[in-house]
């Protein structure tokens, strides 16, 4: 079984630091304050640093994961090591779904940002053929280019990080106070809506073979998730600022109501300049989720890579024009976030601690 | 393979067209400024400002005004395509007007529009019209001046000096919080020209029918916010006056015990600059204290008078209840808003003259 992928395919240590926020920023960020307001009210930024510290726990986890056992260096060995081929790769196939339909919310819901803010009647096929076609192939060029455009994709959009200066301007940071004016329960339940939004980190099951002198790379892999944390954490801060509390609650995209405030003399509606933009964002979510179920689908069934992701993105294409109003989209996202929050929340905690203790049993004996 | 690739791409590109709606500049109608009037019966009255772009000619754009009577806006705005010859295009909206009795019925029915098209932007103006909005709107079209439009001109410049922030975020801000009441500028029409009348003071989205005159506007601009420029007159006796400059005025609200018997102490400090002085003896330099301690007394009790109304009417403008929220732990805002019109409410006035200009 092929664990170690060719040098030629492999990444610096270095570049886990981009992979992360490529995979966990995408279109959560564009409206992620109104879900976690409804909670935590205005200590909702409190809830963004709690889980951005849990996800910080949860990636010593993985790394603990993948190096103990032999050759155990991807989810597939773990699960196939761990629990035997049949219900290793049952556990294998759950997670193929779950990286799918995680790119289904990703393109579904950033197609209804276009079809809400730009083009009422843009046709969903054409778009979503269109997108899935440049999926095609960049995912089919390989994990260091989906690397590279991670990369791009974040210097190509760090512009618009800068756009909160605008509502800066008319911010009321009194909103803030008093701190703490929340209960613990409520905190905490804002942190568990708040997982959506850092889903993505544990791709890092998937592409760790890929990565060179691995052991070093969970330093920038941390520090890729304080990266996200921080930009959540900026928007959060400003959106309660520039927000009275009730407003908030009530609007869907937040973030992107703060680019209707930038006043430029050349352009008077900045959201389209943002939206557009955004596709540089969201893409390399896409493309990473698609990659990561086909490699695991690669790993199980020992099929050809390009056919998989022909597969998947028929997969796709199709549930993606099922999805149709505002509500079966938000049903869909609420419910991948509690498939997201399942898996981060209890299942890697359960496996991390099954491998423990499998492996004390395995090393009693003789 | 790659040709086969190309090939769907570009049939992609070109297909995807077919859903989007076209907006060419020479063929649609920009809105410039709405004006919403009470008919009666439940209905409104839109009155709109469009420019024109005229063909062949540079900067010359012809303004035509289009009237509607409806229920809601949108509807409204489907009745002024009946007469227009392109469709009337929301997204370049500087200033919505409503006229004072549609005001005092309450504006959310007619903002909730605005609030939710998101082809209109955020940094659009929101005024109440003394009297009827169509003959403010139709003002605009006599008062032709490129490029801008002159309403949203008038009110931009005068933010700085004699009105609160008044865009459509300020109003939306205000209308949702508990413990703000909006207020949004008093229009009129007055010998051929559009002038400021003052302050509209809201409670929650219906007009109270009361309004701070626009040379107060100063002083409620103390009260509400930090600012920079502005200026007031300060009578001195029967046919004397001096008038200080704004330079920088700071406020700062404490308050103590808001969930048992609130106290309110307001705290503005003005720093100012002395501009005109009217009956003083030539060959002496100006009593600078004297000028300061008359000023705080006039202004002081001005300032109370102003809080004092806002108590009687029972409206919240310069935000004490949202304040009082942000620093207390618990806050019970059913208290507050029992408390509220008769809790003691202090203005301690600072007034420094920093500078007498350039002779003493």
């Amino acid at each position: 079984m092929e664990v170690k992928p060719n040098e030629t395919k492999q990444i610096s240590a270095f570049f886990v630091f981009f992979l992360m926020p490529g995979m966990q920023i995408g279109v959560g960020i564009l409206g992620f304050e109104q879900v976690i307001a409804k909670e935590a009210g205005h200590d909702a930024w409190i809830s963004v640093i709690i889980s951005g510290l849990i996800i910080n726990a949860f990636i010593w986890m993985c790394y603990k994961l993948l190096g103990r056992g032999p050759n155990t260096f991807d989810l597939v060995a773990i699960h196939q090591d761990l629990f035997g081929k049949w219900i290793g790769n049952t556990f294998n196939i759950l997670f193929i779904l779950y990286f799918i339909i995680i790119s289904i919310t990703i393109i579904r819901t950033y197609i209804e940002v276009i079809q809400v803010w730009m083009f009422p009647g843009i046709n969903v096929l054409m778009l979503l053929t269109i997108i899935l076609v440049l999926v095609y192939s960049f995912v089919t060029g390989g994990f260091r280019v989906l690397t590279g455009f991670s990369l791009i994709g974040l210097v190509i959009v760090a512009p618009l990080f800068l756009l909160i200066f605008f509502p800066l301007k008319h911010a009321h940071f009194g909103n803030l106070g008093p701190v703490l004016d929340h209960s613990f329960l409520e905190i905490m339940v804002a942190c568990k809506k708040m997982t959506l939004n850092y889903v993505g980190f544990e791709l890092l099951l998937i592409y760790y073979p890929f990565i060179k002198k691995r052991e070093l790379s969970q330093k920038w892999a941390q520090f890729g998730v304080l990266f996200t944390m921080s930009i959540y954490l900026v928007s959060m801060i400003v959106s309660t600022a520039y927000y009275h509390q009730e407003q908030l609650k009530g609007l869907i995209w937040a973030t992107l109501t703060f680019w209707k405030v930038v006043d430029l003399p050349f352009v008077e509606r900045f959201e389209y300049v943002g939206i557009t933009l955004w596709l540089f964002k969201v893409l390399p979510n896409i493309c990473l989720g698609v990659w990561a179920a086909s490699r695991t689908m690669k790993r199980v069934f020992g099929v050809k890579q390009k056919k998989m992701v022909v597969f998947i993105l028929s997969v796709i294409l199709v549930s993606g024009l099922l999805l149709d109003t505002h509500n079966e989209i938000y049903w869909f996202n609420t419910l991948v976030s509690r498939i997201g929050f399942f898996i981060i929340f209890l299942y890697i905690p359960f496996i991390f601690i099954w491998q423990s203790i499998v492996y004390k049993v395995r090393s009693h004996k003789p | 393979m790659k040709v086969k690739m190309l090939l769907i791409a570009l049939g992609c590109f070109f297909l995807t067209a077919c859903g989007v709606e076209k907006q060419i500049l020479e063929d649609i109608l920009i809105a410039e400024i709405v004006g919403y009037d009470d008919v009666g019966d439940n209905k409104i009255k839109g009155t709109v400002v469009v420019s024109v772009p005229q063909p062949g000619k540079e900067g010359n754009i012809k303004k035509e005004v289009y009237e509607a009577v409806s229920h809601d806006v949108k509807a409204a705005r489907q009745q002024e395509n009946a007469e227009t010859p392109f469709p009337v295009v929301g997204g370049r909206l500087t200033v919505i007007f409503y006229g004072d009795i549609l005001a005092r019925k309450g504006l959310n029915d007619y903002v909730d529009t605005y609030r939710r098209d998101p082809i209109v932007g955020r940094d659009l103006y929101l005024a109440i019209v003394h009297g009827k909005a169509e003959d403010l709107v139709k003002m605009e079209t006599k008062l032709i001046k490129t490029p801008g439009v002159q309403v949203n001109e008038l009110i931009k410049q005068n933010i700085r000096t004699n009105l609160p922030q008044v865009d459509l975020h300020t109003y939306l801000y205000a209308c949702h919080g508990k413990g703000i009441d909006p207020t949004l500028p008093l229009m009129e029409v007055a010998d051929g020209r559009i002038r400021i009348k003052g302050i509209a003071l809201f409670k929650k989205d219906k007009y109270i029918d009361k309004y701070i005159p626009y040379e107060d506007g100063f002083l409620y601009k103390v009260l509400n916010e930090n600012f920079k420029l502005g200026s007031y007159e300060i009578k001195w006796s029967d046919k004397n006056s001096t008038d200080i400059s704004n330079i920088k005025s700071r406020v700062h609200y404490d308050i103590t015990s808001a969930n048992q018997d609130p106290k309110v102490r307001i705290d503005v400090k003005i720093k100012a600059s002395l501009l005109e002085v009217q009956g003083y003896d030539l060959s002496k330099p100006v009593d600078v204290n004297k000028i300061e301690a008359k000023a705080e007394r006039i202004l002081g009790k001005k300032l109370d008078e102003m809080v004092t109304m806002f108590q009687e009417n029972n409206i919240d403008p310069i935000a004490l209840g949202d304040f009082a929220k942000s620093k207390t732990r618990n806050f019970n805002r059913k208290h507050w808003e029992k408390e509220y019109p008769h809790m003691p409410i202090d203005v301690n006035l600072d007034i420094e003259l920093v500078q007498t200009g350039i002779v003493e």
